[in-house]
């Protein structure tokens, strides 16, 4: 918790304020070791790499966030739905599905990123599609625990509506799965943002991005392994903190 | 017999799935690709010219079908970027990444049997949880970091290796495996992770089994027990995992060439996306699928070889 606290908040301070400007060129001082004036050290082109993790920190909680949100809803609704619905279009949505999640998702993210037109907002759009599948399949299979209980019943035969039954009676009972679902997505958008990001597929520089950053600095890993560490190690620690705390929601309320 | 029959049957249903979805996602493309072929000058005669001769004016169904006799016949067409034809440059990068997906495999078994079992045979112990800790730590590594600090402390640190230094297997079929043996390494580590904790927990659900009690009954040492007795029944239900992670190592292998510069089907696939070269694109998914697909099928078909009594869903 305090983990994700401290790298959100970060993230959020460099909106108002960074040490250095993240795109400043410092004269003469490419390749400084970590010291007090830059706690990272600076990077080839004598950029500070604290204040560029701080800001490529919001771009990559952004890429996480959007990505997450998307795909949570288009899976809750789709979920929902063919759970609440059933029957063969239930099973052939499944098996869409099912088809999607078989491929590993960094080739499916790959592949997104060939079909769609190339903007800034691609990756969000090809790794949102990435994960539509899980959530809809958790939505679906906790859905199913609740559609035949006596509580429902009782709604419809109150006359409440199947979209009032859905969003009043039975969401309410999915959010503690739904939260802690969203949480470990969280780490997995961010890991899957790092990746892309690391092949040249993220947010277009001079932009920093946590996965951009490590790629640009490989070259000089032998003179400047601060560049490379630095990035490595919060892209751990994020990853880690949110997928702690996702776990820690799931046996906490489910 | 049967069950052999209907698990292909169902692989191929599922090929056929995959190559309809690969044609559809590629067929609905905004941009044409005579048009990206020929670039911006070319006038509109020789666009509509080079459209005849791709056969993109046929209708959808038949440039489906098109596609796929040709994929299936071995002539996938020809790259946009390279102007070479596909197969031909498929079949010079397959050997790199088939070396590497192998070597890898090796690995993760190298690492994961050991340590499950040594786990295992002391649960609980300091040394179960050294080993758990370590498997939940590399598991949460991403690949490319983990590429890095591999190249970093035994590349720069201890001069055990010169990362980008690629040598081929037509100049040196040892210098060609040794160079490997890095980036399989590291894609094999994550996996073994996984693969060490599953077994781990595979084998103690059978440690409390009554067999295992009269295997020890009988005289049998602890290890005896374990490595003998008890890993046969384990590897059942560790093997279903395994498709997953043959899935995770094509994965892990097309970030961990960029990684280290190894020309293979990943880095292959990486520079047609950035070039758009679609047909190449097309073509070398369809290969990763039909590998994964064929992985899935044999580790089933093992599995049931292995356990008679396994039923298809």
């Amino acid at each position: 918790m305090a983990l994700v606290a401290t790298i959100a908040g970060l993230s959020l301070l460099s909106l108002a304020y960074t040490p250095y400007p993240s795109e400043m060129m410092i004269d003469k001082s490419q390749f400084l070791a970590p010291s007090l004036s830059h706690p990272l050290g600076t990077d080839s082109f004598g950029r500070d790499v604290f204040s560029r993790i701080m800001v490529g920190g919001r771009y990559t909680l952004l890429v996480a966030a959007s990505t997450v949100l998307g795909s949570a809803l288009i899976g809750s609704v789709i979920g929902l739905t063919i759970g609440y619905i059933g029957g063969l279009l239930s099973d052939v949505v499944m098996r869409i599905m099912d088809a999607l999640s078989a491929f590993p998702g960094i080739l499916l993210a790959l592949i997104m990123m060939a079909v769609l037109p190339t903007s800034d907002y691609t990756i969000i759009l090809a790794l949102l599609i990435l994960f539509v599948p899980g959530y809809t399949r958790i939505m679906r299979s906790s859905m199913l625990q609740y559609r035949n209980l006596d509580f429902v019943d009782s709604a419809k035969i109150m006359g409440a509506g199947s979209v009032r039954i859905i969003i009043r009676q039975i969401l309410p009972n999915l959010l503690p799965v739904l939260l802690s679902a969203l949480v470990i997505g969280f780490s997995n958008a961010i890991l899957a943002e790092a990746a892309m990001s690391y092949l040249g597929f993220g947010i277009q520089p001079p932009a920093p991005s946590w996965g951009r950053m490590l790629a640009e600095s490989q070259n000089y890993l032998f003179n400047a392994p601060w560049c490379s560490i630095a990035p490595g190690l919060v892209i751990i620690t994020t990853v880690s903190g949110f997928h702690f705390l996702g776990e820690g929601i799931r046996k906490r309320f489910c | 017999m049967s069950f052999i029959v209907k698990r292909l049957l169902i692989s191929l249903v599922t090929l056929i799935l995959v190559s309809l979805l690969v044609f559809a996602a590629f067929a609905i493309l905004p941009g044409d690709p005579a048009r990206v072929i020929l670039g911006q000058d070319a006038n509109e005669a020789q666009v509509a010219a080079l459209r005849a001769q791709l056969g993109l004016d046929q209708p959808l169904p038949a440039q489906y079908l098109q596609w796929l006799t040709g994929f299936l016949s071995g002539d996938a067409g020809t790259s946009i970027k390279y102007k070479l034809p596909i197969n031909l440059m498929v079949a010079s990068y397959i050997p790199v990444t088939a070396t590497l997906a192998a070597m890898a495999i090796i690995l993760m078994l190298l690492i994961a049997l050991p340590t499950a079992l040594l786990a295992a045979r002391f649960p609980d112990s300091w040394i179960d949880r050294l080993i758990s800790t370590l498997a939940t730590v590399f598991i949460s590594i991403p690949g490319f970091f983990l590429g890095v600090l591999l190249i970093w402390v035994f590349g720069l640190g201890l001069h055990l290796f010169v990362a980008g230094k690629y040598i081929s297997y037509e100049t040196s079929i040892a210098g060609f495996i040794v160079y490997l043996f890095w980036p399989a390494l590291a894609i094999a580590v994550p996996c073994a992770g996984m693969a060490c904790k599953y077994l781990r927990d595979s084998l103690m659900q059978q440690l409390t089994s009554d067999y295992i009690r009269t295997a020890r009954s009988k005289g049998n040492t602890p290890g005896r027990v374990l490595r003998v007795h008890a890993l046969k029944n384990a590897i059942i239900p560790a093997m279903t995992i395994l498709g997953m992670i043959i899935g995770d190592i094509f994965a892990g292998s097309i970030i961990i060439e960029a990684v280290f510069s190894v020309p293979g089907i990943g880095r292959l696939l990486v520079s047609s996306i950035s070039y758009r070269d679609f047909p190449m694109v097309q073509t070398l998914v369809m290969y990763i699928a039909v590998v994964i697909v064929l992985a899935n099928t044999l580790v089933d078909v093992g599995i049931k070889v292995i356990d008679p009594r396994v039923r298809l869903q």
